[in-house]
């Protein structure tokens, strides 16, 4: 009998959990699917689909930027800025777990705390790089900046891996005649892809979330990513919200994380807890 | 070491490797840092081309602290890194252990459902919790359909509660990350101690107090590190539900910066904004270089 109430306590406990994550984000779904007339009811007494197309559609009349073009900047950005980071990471960490050089631990040190500082901090100077180096209205304005706070991490997972592969494979490579870079592509690489993998996913997540750069460094409006855009949503303060459309466009929006996550919901976490990582 | 090079050899392609990661750095941070340190000593608006002509010495410095808005910003600043350190880290210990320990059904289902807000950009949690703490928002429903006297509270638009509801839904986007956090710690404690304190007799209470928190100690640490550090640099969340209103009651620090420097509507001082950023900046990188240590250690 003791038993069995605390079983119900301990589901009735979760229940609560589980409820505080997903009101918000049910009552969010609940708003997309809802006529104008009863966007301020707790319950809706009749659902429609038709708020998705439009917010598809009339994005643009609405926020100066069609929804399409809206992810695709997001994609676009998102996609060189994880090559970049990818290039720039695997060549560094080969450099520090491969080699010894004065000054090492001092520079991939410089390089964490880098990370870790506040973006706020180096907004102004960056923005007027930006805007000396011509690239304001360019989508390397946010490409340049995601590599650079972007590498610290990635080359602190993947040197932490690349020092785990065991001395005597990479030996065995050499001694039947593979150069550095051999053993860099060869070797380690072809083992590192796990780790790889957890980078990409990780700086996916920080990219296509990031917000502020994005809000100060792109001075046009068609180049602007999803953050950016939502949030113009609020802005226009001047006009009416429209609460049904605001709410599929974020439905909308969310898919794609939802879907990353259902299926790499492993390596987040692993990734995330290995401690490396919290924007 | 590889292959037969001689050693300095090798130390030059050591360098090489590390040389774009290096080129960044020195574009994207260390340039900026000089930049902005400089420009914490002038008066500039942004837009003459020159930013080095009118100097003032250390009169932005002085202004941030005769200015009651630094002091508002500041003051939300140090509450949201004292309660995101209590918050998340009470709820993320407490559910992970619930879950860990509890024998619940379906526990990596769970783990995953209070995680998955740390996935969604903070514009878009904010812009979620704006539906519901605005003043026709849902809360304000649910209220007046308890008692018509309810439901007329402007949650975001006093001096008082809006910096706690961002915080609070702060707290609900975090509180999953540092839940996977404890989970993680929890896999490395020794269970057989858990056990014999069982047999001699401990209640639960005294078991997590004295055997689970004790061995949690480092990632507690990390968990508390992180907090302090992502407390300091909030942004786009207050950005999204207040903007720092109303009437700067709701600021913190970046945003103040941000409004000082950006918004359309602010007066542009670009060297005030330095100013504040390198006392931010100066905080921010003492915490980081403790929890480098933290993690260092870890390992």
């Amino acid at each position: 009998m003791k038993e069995k109430t605390i079983g119900v306590i301990k589901y009735f406990v979760l229940a609560i959990i589980i409820l505080i994550i997903l009101v918000p984000l049910i009552w969010i779904l609940s708003l997309s699917l809802r006529y104008p007339e009863e966007v301020f009811e707790i319950l809706p007494t009749k659902i429609t689909f038709g708020n998705f197309p439009k917010a598809i559609t009339q994005n643009e009349v609405w926020v100066g930027v069609s929804f399409a073009r809206m992810v695709g900047n997001s994609l676009l950005v998102s996609t060189i800025s994880i090559i970049g980071i990818i290039i720039i990471s695997i060549l560094a960490a080969f450099g520090f777990s491969n080699y010894n050089f004065p000054g090492k631990e001092s520079i991939f040190i410089a390089f964490l705390l880098s990370f870790m500082l506040p973006v706020q901090v180096l907004l102004i100077p960056l923005f007027f790089l930006m805007k000396n180096m011509g690239l304001i209205k360019s989508y390397l304005a946010l490409i340049l900046p995601y590599i650079a706070f972007g590498f610290p991490v990635g080359t602190l997972i993947l040197r932490s891996f690349f020092e785990k592969i065991p001395v005597e494979i990479k030996e065995a490579a050499i001694i039947d005649g593979a150069g550095d870079t051999r053993v860099l592509f060869n070797i380690v690489l072809p083992l590192a892809r796990p780790a790889i993998a957890t980078v990409i996913i990780f700086s996916f997540l920080t990219v296509w979330n990031e917000f502020l750069f994005a809000l100060v460094f792109i001075r046009e409006d068609t180049m602007q990513t999803i953050p950016v855009v939502l949030s113009r949503m609020i802005q226009s303060q001047f006009s009416k919200i429209i609460y049904e459309v605001y709410s599929a466009t974020i439905v909308l929006t969310m898919i794609p994380t939802l879907i990353i996550f259902v299926i790499f919901q492993k390596w987040f976490i692993a990734g995330l807890s290995a401690g490396a990582v919290k924007g | 070491m590889l292959g037969n090079l001689s050693k300095n050899k090798k130390q030059i392609r050591g360098y090489l490797f590390i040389l774009p990661a290096f080129l960044f750095f020195l574009i994207f941070l260390i340039y900026p840092i000089i930049f902005s340190t400089a420009l914490s000593f002038y008066d500039w608006s942004g837009y003459s081309n020159n930013p080095f002509q009118n100097f003032i010495g250390l009169n932005n410095y002085i202004r941030m602290f005769n200015d009651p808005v630094f002091w508002t910003s500041f003051k939300n600043t140090i509450y949201f890194v004292i309660l995101s350190i209590i918050f998340q880290n009470v709820f993320g210990l407490s559910i992970s252990m619930f879950l860990f320990y509890g024998k619940i059904k379906a526990s990596s289902l769970w783990r995953s459902i209070v995680f998955f807000p740390a996935m969604l950009s903070a514009v878009m949690v904010g812009m979620i919790w704006r539906r519901i703490f605005m003043g026709d928002g849902l809360l304000n429903m649910i209220l007046s359909s308890i008692d018509s006297s309810l439901g007329n509270f402007q949650w975001l638009g006093n001096m008082v509660t809006p910096i706690f509801v961002v915080i609070l839904i702060n707290t609900w986007q975090w509180t999953g990350y540092n839940m996977v956090l404890y989970y993680a710690g929890l896999q490395g404690v020794n269970n057989l101690l858990i056990e014999s304190a069982k047999v001699d007799g401990a209640n639960w209470l005294q078991t997590i107090t004295k055997i689970v928190i004790p061995q949690l100690y480092k990632t507690i640490s990390l968990a508390v590190i992180l907090n302090i550090i992502g407390g300091f640099k909030v942004f786009d969340i207050v950005y999204i539900m207040t903007g720092g209103g109303p009437a700067h009651a709701s600021e913190v620090i970046t945003s103040h910066i941000y409004n000082q420097s950006f918004s359309m509507l602010g007066q542009n001082r670009m060297g005030y904004g330095s100013a504040m950023a390198a006392v931010l900046a100066v905080v921010v990188i003492v915490f980081a270089a403790i929890r480098i240590r933290v993690e260092r250690k870890m390992d």
